[in-house]
């Protein structure tokens, strides 16, 4: 079966997690002989690996004058962007973000010719725009390619899946990889509210990354919940070369927190976790490494508590930096609020480090050889703390165990799970 | 002609509570008193009171006919003198008819016998011992350790102390091809005989008692019946071993009829008596020498290959009894309580995700997420506990340095202070 799959962004040119899952969904398809798919993201830069699959640029494709622009279209092409919205943003983007340039959109004068979009692929002040264009060209898409469904990724994608079923009439498959709810922390945009419970809507299956997320779409979008499955994201195995433990120029044992510093991902617990490890220990150092708009709040809560001299903050880790970071860590912890699924741990499993994370999480579904404890109960976290750095026995056992763990989750089981979406979707 | 021997386990643990390394030190109890004092009450009135009840009323009927055996543990004496004295008496009742016998166990329900410690495993035997006689006017004749746990040391080491014969679980790694059903000898000592509880059998009455309101048929006890009678005629011996509680609960009334019908034919039958394990060495020969090198045990839905356990039980139990040589240095009776009830051998069982409190999905059921909590948990309460004893000792040598004519152990301390010191930099 042919696949049309709608991205907004692909490795390595990623600015979140979407992108890597992509990939991994595509990758573990391509396994399959009966699954051929064509992935299409706004913009390409070339140095995609596209062995294993078709890759369209949104950006290389005319819009042709034919098509009949639907209702659903039309009205979202009057959507405008008030101030500087940024409601998919990532660490690398906040700091870029004064820099940001608005893409001028090259439309040709009349609307009759062939036109072409000009596509960031980035979650700017004009993603708005972006997306309903990226709409208008998943329907001449939809007309030129020859395909039995759609699967798009996150709300961003869901207009052009939408424009895409009304040409094609295919069914269409939503992948839900966060909500609005999980990225906003409960102050929601409803523009990207009505977007993502259309999508939802006009689905005919969905897939989420966790129970959680399904949950949430029952909730809080009034989905129905037999028309939803989970299937877990998995990871790539890890490569040999990366298991090599760093040494440490301290003695010290390193607790680490990766990931944006925002409300949804609880930093304030982490550093109230430090704050009670710190009144019994003193060999213990935290390292909170990422970006984001509460980042001064923590460094003015260090100082308050007065524990700044065993606080680092490493700022945002790209690539490399993050398994040379994991490799340090004695302990890895995600104290998230509000975490659709969370690859990070994961990656810290194939580390083999000891990790702890909030149930609130989707990952903590999926697996057993961590700590699992409340985002709120700073004492369950910080006696966990205490417990691994104590007992070596404990760190051993878990180090061990989760690398089993993680090593047994890979991409293709998923796929597996996703294919069995489609063909009961068909 | 069959000899069956019914016996039947009682056992409860104090309950740890939630203990934070932050607890470390000051002067939480290590119990959780008010789930345990519920437990307790709630077991005796609608379990145990109402089948002594039961046995009693047919003990009236088929007097000697009937004979029942009970295991029950030194940590559930405790806490029935302190929270349902009356199950006591009430098995004192059924004591004086003298149709009730009663097995030997260890005070603490521990995993001593696992150790080195044959100090304590002695004392634990002796206490036990006096107890159940003191309590129940009769001296227990067989051993059953805590879980049935047994091994060829084990069994050497029970001679030692006084017993002459063992009730063990049918395990395949040990019989192999060998028929639980019979009676067998050490390997090292012949003279110790070993008893096998047939574990099918059991299972099969268990699951007979427990579905009666799945079947919803009144007291159908051909199936179980046809089980014993499928039995090897020349098997002379058939050990009934399992939990007390299964005869009580929500259909107890349903679970009465089915049993009082089951001992009605199994009575009548003349080919069927009924045994006291203690009668079992005088009645019949063992019929071969039987090795078991590494433990056997039961523990209920656990597998009997669990022994001797994963490295964060064997941290535990080896961090415990570390503490030996210093607990025989005090004699404070609450130190001392702590001491017992700390080696019971629930503490160590739920630090594997094979117990059965994991399989279920709900993370409260048991108050521990994972078994890695569990040890943390149990590690905090280790460490408090240490302190506590150390204190102790240092109030005692204090005392031994005032009183110089008492001063003749000074060395003996001074040396004892440094292994303390030794231990507490491990």
């Amino acid at each position: 079966m042919n696949v049309l799959m709608f991205g907004w962004e692909f490795p390595p040119n990623i600015s979140g997690g979407l992108g890597t899952a992509c990939k991994g969904i595509v990758n573990g398809l391509s396994a399959f002989d009966d699954i051929h798919v064509l992935f299409v993201v706004p913009k390409s830069y070339g140095n995609e690996n596209t062995s294993r699959f078709e890759l369209i640029d949104a950006e290389k494709v005319a819009s042709t004058d034919k098509i009949v622009l639907t209702e659903y279209t039309q009205t979202q092409t009057t959507l405008e962007v008030s101030s500087r919205l940024l409601p998919y943003d990532s660490p690398e983007n906040f700091r870029k973000q004064k820099h940001f340039s608005t893409q001028e959109m090259e439309q040709s004068a009349s609307i009759h010719e062939p036109r072409r979009f000009h596509f960031s692929g980035k979650y700017g002040p004009d993603l708005f725009d972006e997306i309903n264009n990226y709409a208008l060209v998943a329907q001449t898409i939809a007309e030129k390619h020859q395909f039995n469904l759609i699967h798009v990724h996150d709300w961003l994608t869901f207009p052009a899946g939408i424009s895409a079923k009304q040409i094609s009439g295919k069914p269409l498959v939503v992948h839900v990889h966060s909500t609005d709810f999980d990225r906003s922390g409960g102050k929601i945009n409803s523009t990207i509210y009505d977007i993502e419970k259309q999508g939802f809507e006009q689905a005919d299956s969905i897939i989420t990354v966790s129970n959680r997320i399904k949950q949430r779409l029952v909730e809080d979008y009034g989905i129905q919940a037999n028309k939803i499955t989970t299937v877990y994201n998995a990871i790539d195995p890890q490569l040999q070369a990366n298991t090599v433990k760093k040494r440490k120029k301290h003695q010290d044992k390193t607790v680490t927190f990766l990931g944006r510093i925002t409300i949804q991902k609880g930093p304030e617990y982490f550093v109230e976790v430090a704050k009670l490890v710190l009144q019994r220990m003193k060999n213990v150092r935290f390292i909170m490494a990422g970006n984001g708009d509460m980042m001064a709040r923590m460094v003015e809560l260090c100082a308050k508590y007065g524990i700044s001299d065993k606080f680092r903050f490493a700022g945002f880790l790209k690539g490399n930096e993050i398994s040379e970071v994991l490799q340090m860590s004695d302990i890895f912890i995600m104290p998230s609020v509000s975490e659709p699924f969370g690859i990070v741990p994961l990656e810290a499993m194939q580390a083999k480090v000891p990790v702890i994370i909030s149930r609130q999480s989707g990952v903590s579904e999926l697996i057993r050889n961590v700590i699992k404890t409340d985002f709120w109960d700073i004492q369950a976290m910080a006696d966990a703390i205490h417990g691994i750095i104590c007992h070596r026995s404990l760190s051993k056992t878990m180090a061990f165990e989760g690398n089993q763990e993680v090593n047994r989750l890979n991409w293709n089981m998923a796929a597996s799970n996703i294919r069995n979406v489609y063909l009961n979707t068909l | 002609m069959k000899s069956i021997c019914l016996c039947f386990q009682i056992h409860h643990s104090s309950h740890l509570q939630t203990f934070r390394f932050l607890d470390i030190g000051g002067n939480k109890s290590y119990y959780d008193v008010p789930c345990v004092e519920k437990e307790i009450t709630e077991a005796a009135a609608n379990y145990y009171l109402p089948s002594n009840d039961f046995i009693l009323s047919l003990i009236n009927k088929y007097k000697e006919k009937l004979k029942f055996t009970f295991y029950i543990s030194g940590s559930a004496i405790d806490l029935f003198l302190m929270y349902a004295p009356e199950v006591l008496t009430s098995f004192r009742t059924l004591a004086d008819t003298g149709q009730v016998d009663f097995l030997g166990g260890t005070s603490a329900h521990s995993l001593v016998s696992l150790t080195s410690q044959k100090g304590e495993f002695y004392s634990q035997i002796k206490e036990h011992q006096f107890r159940i006689e003191n309590l129940f006017g009769k001296k227990p004749l067989v051993f059953a350790n805590s879980d049935l746990i047994y091994s060829n040391q084990i069994g050497k080491d029970i001679s030692d102390f006084g017993y002459r014969s063992v009730l063990t679980n049918s395990s395949r790694k040990t019989l192999i091809w060998r028929s639980p059903n019979y009676v067998y000898s050490n390997c090292i000592l012949p003279q110790m005989h070993v008893y096998f509880r047939n574990g099918l059998i059991s299972d099969e009455l268990e699951s007979a008692l427990n579905n009666l309101k799945k079947n919803n048929k009144t007291a159908n006890t051909a199936g179980f019946l046809s089980l014993i009678n499928d039995l090897k005629p020349e098997e002379p011996l058939l050990n009934i071993y399992l939990d007390y509680a299964t005869m009580g609960g929500t259909e107890i009334t349903k679970k009465q009829q089915y049993l009082r019908k089951l001992i009605t034919q199994l009575s009548d039958s003349h080919h069927i008596d009924f045994i006291f394990p203690s009668e079992i060495k005088e009645r019949y020969e063992s019929v071969g020498e039987i090795s078991a090198t590494e433990p056997i045990c039961y523990v209920k839905y656990f597998h009997s290959l669990y022994y001797p356990g994963n490295e964060l039980q064997l941290e535990a139990i080896n961090q415990l009894y570390k503490l030996k040589p210093l607990i025989d240095q005090i004699s404070n009776p609450v130190l001392a309580k702590d001491w017992r009830y700390l080696q019971t051998s629930n503490h160590i069982h739920i630090m594997d995700h094979q117990h059965p409190n994991y399989q279920n999905d709900n993370p409260f059921i048991n108050g521990y997420g994972s078994k890695y909590e569990a040890f943390i948990n149990y590690m905090n309460i280790l460490d408090d506990f240490k302190i506590k004893v150390k204190a102790e000792l240092a109030v005692k040598v204090k005392k031994q340095i005032i009183n110089p004519e008492k001063n003749k152990n000074k060395e003996h301390f001074a040396t004892l202070f440094r292994t303390i010191n030794l231990q507490h930099k491990d």
